[in-house]
């Protein structure tokens, strides 16, 4: 199923993104904050102006929950499976969902990183992946 | 921490608000039978029970001239209802848009105006079929609210509130050690309030061991930490407190109400999902009351799931952040405890009416008019709306018996 424009040219630009496998969210030109989900004004300094800006895709665990109960006829064969809330690296407080592969092992703070998928609808959706040890090794080395 | 552009983040102008303190009185509720399929319109329902309410104050619908109520999906608009009743010319009407964030703020909004003299009696009525009509649960498979999160939520299979208060109670659980037991704890208690509650929909005493083989919803939410869906309407009198006097019933003032926006948790500013709104809203309502955690002998909580009411007994101070599980289990909140929460049975086990039948326990409480489940000598009641999850928006209200 194709993904469907909606009225919102920020809704859509981030999506846009992501089927071309990139993470973005909106950086305000004026004091550099970035925010997700995008919106028209910065929070921070009102300031108007924003751009496009590619993330890490690098963030930290929040919480989670696996959902058994059949909200959506279109979730209905995925059934139990895990929505993540996740911290992005670049940006205290800057949240983002999305699709996990099992709530296994999961703890608050575990990192993950967003590769991307086929979600229920066909679409591209956002997968966060707990990092490999030997990754983390090598980060901590770095 | 969430941007506030520089501005604190409650007003501290509370002074000016001192005047308002029990100007205005509820001087009468009236509900529908509750149920899972009413059969007829949500108009029908906020008739029924707005002709209730009316009666229990002792008045006719001739003497209302103004009527309120608050909306999301299934409701009756003040326009239809004014129709239905004949209530018209009105001086005053209010439609907020929200479910749970307003009942404490539409009360609120029709005690200034009965106390300003804009009204001399408000109706506040919500009416829905909230589980034959749009659920609110999501089960209807679409997200109840409509906001810009859902656009990066849906994708993922995130259609209900139950999943959003489940990423925070297992960010509670994962800070505070806070156990399933000790949410059941509030599920098992609530009803065995409803129990002796009359107008409960779940009347059948609930064990632990119900409770822990119900099936998953979305965990850590079994079936019994999510409230009922329910077919209902309820509605309150508002008038002077000095006019209440000479009406029907004993009157109970409205101490003071809050109703503040604050961040959502779940879009800006997420990170920290064990303190919600309420937080602020609370230090609002306490100063603006004069009054504290301690002065208050019931505690109405919006429990949407058990995990809400935890969250707001420590928004409000009864106890201290992240002792909520421990404080349940000690029995505290029971109707027998030092602060009996949800003395109906909440949305838990009496009915989901999004918050207004918590305020219509309240005042039968007060009234000493709540039968089996009265709590002796009292005084002084809180009720809240949903903390703030979800869009940020939230309110609460205390009453006195006058």
């Amino acid at each position: 199923m194709a993904r469907q424009p909606t009225n919102d040219a920020a809704i859509d630009t981030f999506w846009a993104a992501v089927d071309d496998g990139r993470l973005s969210v909106q950086r305000c030109t004026s004091c550099g904050t970035l925010r997700f989900p995008p919106g028209p004004v910065c929070p921070s300094c009102a300031g108007d102006d924003s751009e496009w800006h590619d993330v890490s895709g690098d963030a930290n665990v929040l919480s989670w929950t696996t959902t058994h109960h059949r909200f959506h006829a279109a979730f209905a064969d995925r059934l139990p499976y895990t929505v993540v809330l996740v911290e992005l690296i670049e940006q205290s407080g800057l949240a983002m969902y999305g699709t996990t592969p099992t709530a296994e092992g999961l703890v608050e703070g575990l990192r993950v990183r967003a590769d991307f998928v086929a979600g229920a609808a066909g679409e591209q959706i956002v997968r966060w992946q707990p990092m490999p040890v030997d990754d983390e090794d090598r980060r901590s080395r770095s | 921490m969430p941007a506030t552009n520089g501005r604190p983040r409650t007003s501290p102008d509370t002074a000016t608000f001192v005047p308002f303190r029990d100007a205005a009185a509820i001087a009468g509720v009236g509900y529908t039978p509750f149920s899972k399929r009413s059969g007829v319109s949500p108009l029908a329902l906020a008739a029924t029970a707005i002709r209730a309410a009316v009666e229990d104050a002792g008045l006719t619908l001739a003497d209302i001239d103004g009527i309120a109520t608050h909306h999301v999906n299934e409701s009756a608009s003040p326009h239809q209802v004014a129709a239905a009743l004949g209530l018209a010319p009105l001086s005053w009407s209010l439609e907020e848009l929200g479910g749970g964030s307003r009942a404490p703020a539409v009360v609120g909004a029709a005690a200034l105006a009965c106390a300003t003299g804009v009204a001399r009696h408000v109706v506040v009525y919500r009416a829905l079929n909230g589980r034959s009509g749009m659920r609110m649960g999501g089960s209807s498979g679409r997200s109840a609210y409509v906001r810009p999160e859902v656009a990066f939520q849906e994708p993922y299979g995130l259609f209900s509130p139950s999943q959003s208060y489940a990423l925070g109670a297992r960010m509670h659980m994962n800070r505070f050690g806070t156990t399933e037991e000790q949410l059941g704890r509030i599920a098992v208690q609530q009803r065995a309030n409803a129990v002796m509650n009359p107008r409960a929909v779940e009347r059948t005493p609930l064990t632990m061991d119900d409770y822990l083989s119900a099936r998953w919803i979305t965990e850590p939410f079994r079936l019994y930490d999510c409230c009922l869906e329910t077919d209902a309407a309820c509605a309150v009198v508002v008038t002077t407190t000095e006019r209440a006097g000479d009406l029907a019933r004993h009157p109970v003032t409205i101490r003071a109400f809050a109703s503040t926006v604050g961040p959502d948790g779940f879009g800006r500013g997420a990170a920290d999902l064990t303190t919600s709104a309420a937080a602020d809203a609370a230090a609002l309502l306490y100063r603006r009351s004069g009054l504290g955690p301690a002065d208050i002998d019931v505690a109405e909580l919006y429990d949407a799931f058990t995990f809400s009411a935890l969250l707001l007994m420590e928004d409000f101070g009864f106890c201290a952040k992240g002792e909520g599980g421990p404080f349940v289990e000690s029995g505290a909140t029971a109707l027998d405890g030092s602060i009996p929460v949800n003395t109906h049975g909440g949305f838990l086990s009496e009915g989901y009416v999004h918050g207004l039948n918590h305020i219509a326990e309240a005042v039968q409480q007060l009234r000493h008019d709540a039968g089996d489940r009265q709590v002796d000598g009292c005084e002084t009641a809180l009720s809240t709306a949903q903390p703030g999850y979800l869009t940020g928006v939230t309110s609460a209200i205390i009453l006195r018996r006058s």
